[in-house]
C-alpha cells in the first residue's frame, strides 16, 4: 500500500541531495582524485524495442547528407541521416550544409545542455519573420541534442548523450522524429518515450532526477497550435511548429570556431540559408542573453524586466499564447484558453491580465496564492509557485523533474520589481 | 487559510454581524476532512454502494461476455482493432504508448482487462485524429497512474471525433483525462478516481487531481455514462466548448461536481452529483478566448447531499459548501425538474461576478478587453421552473474564509435581513446586484442597459418536499428597483448616502402569492435543445437525435 507515493513533497526531497551526503566517497576534492570522480559518475543507458523493419531509403548511398530519408521515413538509427561527420557525436560538426547555432535565453531541461543544428536544403531558403519562427522550406531539419553535463559549471566536460531530437519539415508539415541514445555509439528512434534516473552537480551540489525523454505525441504538446474552434462544422486540426528559431532568440553573435565570431542571422543570410532580414541587426527587438551564471542583483530594471520577458516567452509561451502574431487566424497554443499568454511580443502595458498580473487562476489554484501574478508580492503569486514545483501541478509541466532555481528567482525578481498592487486583496 | 477579497457590498450588513458571527460559528472546523489515517485502496467502483455507481458498472450486454470480443457495456471490437495484450498486474507503460504514438488515423485501440500501471501521461495528437480508445469496462480496465509523478493521466490534443470508452483512470498526477481544441469528444463509460478523501491543495500537494473528465475548447463534446470521483476542482467538466451533451453521469466527492464553463448549447440532463462542494456549476469567466456562454440547460437531474468542505483553489474555491447547483455570470440558462435533496446550504445560487470582484469602478482597466468581447458581469435569463426541493438550506456554511455567501447566510439566519428576524435560509439565493446596477444605468459603460431585465429572472412551478418543517425560501441579496424608497420618505433603500449599493437581504417563499423575487408575469421562453454531432451521428434531445422523443427531451 503506497497511496502517497506521487505526492510532490516526496519528489521535492528526492531533487536536492546535499552533495555533503556523497562525501562517503571521498572524491570530491583534489585533482589527485579526478579520475575517481569521472568514474563514479554514470547515468545508464535503456534498452529500446524497435517495431518493423528499417525502410531501404534508410540506408545511405553516399557520406552526404541523406535527404530522401529525412523526408519519407522515421529510420531506425539516427546515423542513417548522416547528419554528423562523426556519427557518435551528435554534439558538433554537422555535416554540411548544416550550421550551428544557439539560443539566447533556453527552454530549462533539467539543466541539460542543448547542442542545435539546422539543415536547410541545397538551393532553397528559409524567410524571415518578425515574431514567428522562421519560414523554413520542406526538407528543413532542426537537430537538437541534449546531454546531461556531470558538473554544469564545465559543460564542455564529462557529459551524457541522453538524446537527440529532429524536427523535419516534411511535405505534410512538420514531424517530431526523437531518437535516443540507447548507448555511447548510437540513437535509435524511440516513438515511446522514457525516464532515464540521472544526476549532474549543479553550483556544487548534487541532483539527482529522472531524465524525461518524451513521446512522439508529447513532442506535440509543446509544438502545437490549435484552432479556437469558430463553430460546430470547423474540423481544422492543430499545425505543428518548431518554437526556438525566432528573431529574437537568434539575433546575437555566436562563436562558429576558427575565430569566426558573428551574429547567427547574418551567417544564415551568408550562407544563403535566409532571407528578408533586416540589414540593420540592431533595429530586432531581441531577447536577452540569460543563463544560469547570471546574477540576478546586479540587473537593473529594464535588463530584469527584458530577461523575464525573454525567459517566459521560450519556457512558457509555446503554449501560453494565442492569435497575436500567429500567421493562421483564431489558432492558440496549447494553453492559450487558460487566459494566461505571455509571448515575448505582447503589449503588458495594454494587457496586464494576460500576463496574469491581479489575474486569478481559470483552472487551478493553490491556497495562499490567490492570483497569478500580484506586482509586488512574488510570495503570494501563483505563476512562481507552480514554477517551483515538481511532478503533479508544476508549471511548465513536461520535460523537467527538477526545480530551475535561477528562473524561479528571475521571475519572482521581476515580479517583486513591479510597482506594488495588492489587486484588491487584504494580507 | 484562504485570501479572498474583502466583500466591501455586504459590508453594511457584515458590520452589524459579523461580532455575532464570530462568536457563533466555530464549529466548521469540524468539516474538514482529517487525512491522518492512511487511506487504503480499494480499485473497484463496484464496492461503492450507491446505486447509481453500481448501475454504471453492471455488465449491459448479455450476449457478449468473451474477452476480447466486447466491452462491458456492450461496444463490439472492431476486426481491424490494435489489441493491447497484458496480464492484470503489468506496467504497460511503453507498451501502451509506442501502440498509441504509432498509430495512425482512425486506429481503435483496445486496452486489456485488468489492472495496470501507467508510470507516464499518454498523449494523443493530432495524428491520431479518430481514434477510438476503448476498454473492456469502466470497472474492468483500470488505467493506476499513481506512479506517474506530473501531468496529465491522458491528454488528446488538437484531434477530432475521438472516443474514449469503457475504462477507467486512477490516481492521475493533474488531471485524469484533458481533451483540448477538439472536434468530436465521447467519453462513454469512462471513470477518473482519486480514492483518498479531499485535502486542500496546501495540505497535501498532489494528493487528488485537479479535473476528471476535462474537455475544454472543443465542438461537440459528448459524455454519458461517467464516473468522476475526488477532483479538487471540477469531476465532470466542460469549458470554452459549444454543443455540449452532459448525460447519465455520476459525479462524487469532487469540488465541483459537474461543471459547464464558458460554454454555449449545453444540455445537462439525467445527470446524479452527492458529496460534492458543490453539485452543478454553471460559470461564466473573463478574459477567455471563449468569452462567453450561453443556451444551458440543467434538467432531470439529482443534486444532493453536495455538503462537503470546499477543499479547492481557484475559482471553484468560491463555491459555499452545501450548494446544489450554482450559476455564475451567465446569461441563457434554464434549469428545471431537478430534484435538489439535503443541500445545507441552498439548493440554487444564482450571483454575478460583482459577488467576487465589487470593484466596479475599475472593471473598465481589469475587465475591458474582455467585456468588449461579450463577456458581461452581471447574470441573466434565468429560467428555473419545475424543480423538486427536499431539505436544503438547513445549515448553510457561514465560514467567511470558505464561503462566498457566508455573510449572507449568516444575515438571514440570525435576522439582519429584510424582516429584521431570523428566517429559515432561502433554498434558492440571488445576488440581485447586477439587476439593480443595470437598472440604475450605472453598468451603461459595458454596454448593460436598463430593459434588459424584463421579465428574464423568474422561478415557477417549484415543488416543496420538505419535512423538516422549514420554509421554502427564495432570498435577493440586493432589492432591484433603484427607485425604491423607505415608505413614507424619499430616502432610497437600495443605496446608502454615497450612492453604494445597499445589501437589504430580501426574502420570500417561492411560490407564495405575496413573493415578489424572480417573480415573473409571463413564463420565459423555453431554451432550444443542444446536438452534438461525432463521426456523424447526432446525440442528445434536438432533432435527428438519439434521444429525441424520450421522457427526459419532453420535460
Amino acid at each position: 500500500m503506497k497511496p502517497l507515493s506521487h505526492l510532490k513533497p516526496l519528489a521535492w526531497s528526492s531533487v536536492i541531495v546535499v552533495s555533503s551526503l556523497l562525501s562517503a566517497c571521498g572524491s570530491e576534492s583534489g585533482g589527485d582524485n579526478a579520475v575517481d570522480k569521472k568514474e563514479s559518475w554514470k547515468i545508464n543507458y535503456q534498452e529500446v524495442t524497435l517495431v518493423g523493419n528499417n525502410p531501404d531509403v534508410c540506408t545511405p548511398v553516399s557520406s552526404e547528407v541523406n535527404w530522401d530519408a529525412l523526408l519519407e521515413a522515421n529510420c531506425h538509427n539516427l546515423s542513417d541521416y548522416n547528419l554528423f561527420l562523426d556519427p557518435k557525436d551528435p554534439t558538433s560538426n554537422p555535416q554540411a550544409p548544416g550550421l550551428p547555432y544557439k539560443l539566447n535565453t533556453q527552454l530549462f531541461t533539467d539543466y541539460s545542455s542543448k547542442y542545435r543544428f539546422i539543415f536547410v536544403p541545397p538551393t532553397k531558403t528559409a524567410t524571415y519573420s518578425d515574431h514567428e519562427v522562421m519560414n523554413f522550406p520542406v526538407g528543413s531539419v532542426l537537430v537538437k541534442t541534449f546531454t546531461v553535463p556531470q558538473d554544469t559549471a564545465d559543460r564542455n566536460g564529462t557529459e551524457h548523450v541522453m538524446e537527440t531530437r529532429l524536427l523535419i519539415h516534411r511535405t505534410d508539415g512538420w514531424e517530431a522524429v526523437p531518437y535516443y541514445w540507447s548507448s555511447e555509439t548510437n540513437a535509435q528512434y524511440l516513438s515511446y518515450g522514457a525516464s532515464i534516473p540521472a544526476t549532474t552537480t549543479h553550483k556544487g551540489k548534487t541532483l539527482t532526477f529522472n531524465y524525461g525523454v518524451p513521446t512522439k505525441n508529447e513532442c506535440t504538446n509543446c509544438h502545437t497550435i490549435s484552432p479556437i474552434r469558430q463553430s460546430p462544422d470547423d474540423d481544422r486540426v492543430s499545425i505543428f511548429k518548431p518554437i526556438g528559431p525566432k528573431a529574437r532568440f537568434l539575433n546575437w553573435d555566436y562563436d562558429y570556431g576558427s575565430g569566426e565570431v558573428k551574429n547567427q542571422l547574418a551567417k544564415w543570410e551568408e550562407a544563403g540559408i535566409l532571407t528578408g532580414a533586416p540589414a540593420d541587426k540592431s533595429i530586432i527587438d531581441t531577447a536577452a542573453n540569460f543563463d544560469n551564471n547570471v546574477d540576478i542583483s546586479t540587473l537593473n530594471a529594464d535588463e530584469l524586466n527584458l530577461a523575464a520577458r525573454s525567459y517566459l516567452d521560450i519556457n512558457c509561451a509555446h503554449c501560453h499564447r494565442s492569435n497575436l502574431t500567429l500567421e493562421e487566424p483564431n489558432y492558440s497554443g496549447p494553453a492559450g484558453d487558460s487566459g494566461l499568454r505571455l509571448e515575448f511580443n505582447r503589449d503588458i502595458s495594454a494587457d496586464e491580465r494576460s500576463f496574469g498580473i491581479c489575474k486569478k487562476a481559470v483552472a487551478s489554484g493553490a491556497d495562499g496564492y490567490p492570483l497569478d501574478v500580484i506586482p509586488g508580492r512574488s510570495d503570494k503569486s501563483f505563476l512562481p509557485y507552480r514554477m517551483n514545483l515538481v511532478g503533479g501541478n508544476m508549471m511548465p509541466e513536461l520535460g523537467r523533474d527538477s526545480i530551475h532555481t535561477e528562473g524561479v528567482a528571475l521571475v519572482k525578481a521581476w515580479i517583486d520589481n513591479m510597482e506594488p498592487n495588492d489587486c484588491g486583496l487584504t494580507f | 487559510m484562504k485570501i479572498t477579497n474583502q466583500l466591501k457590498l455586504a459590508a453594511a450588513v457584515a458590520a452589524g454581524i459579523t461580532l455575532v458571527g464570530c462568536g457563533s460559528s466555530s464549529s466548521s472546523d469540524d468539516k474538514t476532512p482529517k487525512t491522518d489515517e492512511p487511506f487504503e485502496r480499494i480499485m473497484s467502483m463496484a464496492a461503492n454502494k450507491t446505486q447509481a455507481v453500481v448501475d454504471l458498472t453492471t455488465i449491459k450486454n448479455s450476449t457478449c461476455f468473451n474477452v476480447g470480443e466486447c466491452s462491458a457495456s456492450g461496444y463490439t471490437f472492431p476486426q481491424d482493432a490494435i489489441f493491447v495484450t497484458a496480464t492484470d498486474g503489468d506496467d504497460i507503460t511503453n507498451l501502451l504508448l509506442a501502440t498509441i504514438n504509432d498509430a495512425g488515423a482512425d486506429a481503435v485501440i483496445v486496452l486489456p482487462k485488468g489492472t495496470f500501471s501507467v508510470t507516464k501521461p499518454i498523449a494523443i495528437s493530432a495524428s491520431q485524429t479518430g481514434l477510438t480508445l476503448v476498454g473492456h469496462g469502466i470497472d474492468q480496465t483500470k488505467l493506476d497512474f499513481i506512479d506517474s509523478v506530473a501531468d496529465d493521466g491522458i491528454k488528446v490534443s488538437g484531434a477530432n471525433n475521438v472516443v474514449l470508452r469503457d475504462f477507467s483512470v486512477y490516481e492521475a498526477a493533474k488531471n485524469g483525462i484533458k481533451v483540448d481544441q477538439a472536434n468530436g469528444v465521447h467519453f462513454n463509460y469512462v471513470a477518473t478516481i482519486w480514492e483518498n478523501p479531499l485535502t486542500p491543495e496546501a495540505e497535501e500537494p498532489g494528493l487528488n487531481g485537479i479535473y476528471g473528465l476535462y474537455p475544454v475548447g472543443s465542438q461537440n463534446v459528448l459524455v454519458e455514462n461517467s464516473y468522476s470521483k475526488g477532483s479538487s476542482d471540477a469531476g465532470i467538466y466542460v469549458g470554452q466548448t459549444s454543443n455540449i451533451v452532459v448525460r447519465h453521469n455520476v459525479a462524487e466527492h469532487n469540488v465541483a461536481g459537474i461543471e459547464i464553463e464558458n460554454s454555449s448549447n449545453a444540455d445537462v440532463y439525467d445527470n446524479i452529483a452527492f458529496d460534492n462542494t458543490g453539485g452543478l456549476l454553471i460559470f461564466d469567466l473573463d478574459g477567455l478566448d471563449k468569452a462567453f456562454g450561453s443556451n444551458i440547460r440543467l434538467f432531470n437531474n439529482h443534486s444532493y447531499s453536495n455538503n462537503l468542505a470546499n477543499a479547492g483553489s481557484g475559482f471553484v474555491g468560491y463555491v459555499p459548501q452545501g450548494t446544489g447547483a450554482l450559476v455564475l455570470a451567465s446569461d441563457g440558462v434554464e434549469i428545471f425538474n431537478n430534484q435538489f435533496d439535503d443541500n445545507d446550504g441552498q439548493a440554487i445560487a444564482l450571483t454575478s461576478y460583482f459577488l467576487i470582484d465589487d470593484d466596479v469602478e475599475n472593471y473598465g482597466t481589469k475587465y475591458g478587453e474582455t467585456i468588449l468581447d461579450g463577456w458581461t458581469p452581471i447574470i441573466n435569463n434565468i429560467y428555473i421552473h419545475d424543480n423538486a426541493y427536499k431539505n436544503n438550506a438547513s445549515d448553510p456554511d457561514t465560514n467567511q474564509e470558505t464561503s462566498l455567501l457566508a455573510q449572507v447566510s449568516l444575515g438571514y439566519i440570525l435576522g439582519q435581513n429584510f424582516t429584521g428576524a431570523a428566517v429559515d435560509h432561502p433554498a434558492v439565493v440571488y445576488d440581485g446586484i447586477g439587476e439593480l446596477l443595470t437598472n440604475a444605468n450605472a453598468l451603461a459603460a459595458m454596454g448593460i442597459n436598463p430593459g434588459i431585465y424584463d421579465n428574464t429572472m423568474c422561478i415557477e412551478n417549484s415543488i416543496n418536499q420538505n419535512d423538516n418543517g422549514a420554509d421554502l425560501n427564495i432570498g435577493s441579496v440586493y432589492g432591484t428597483n433603484p427607485m425604491e424608497v423607505i415608505p413614507e420618505t424619499t430616502t432610497p433603500i437600495n443605496f446608502d448616502e454615497n450612492s453604494l449599493p445597499t445589501p437589504t437581504l430580501r426574502i420570500g417563499q417561492i411560490d407564495s402569492e405575496s413573493n415578489t423575487l424572480m417573480k415573473c408575469d409571463s413564463s420565459p421562453t423555453r431554451l432550444t435543445p443542444s446536438v452534438v454531432t461525432i463521426n456523424g451521428e447526432k446525440y442528445g434531445c434536438g432533432s435527428g437525435c438519439d434521444d429525441e422523443g424520450t421522457a427526459t427531451c419532453n420535460l
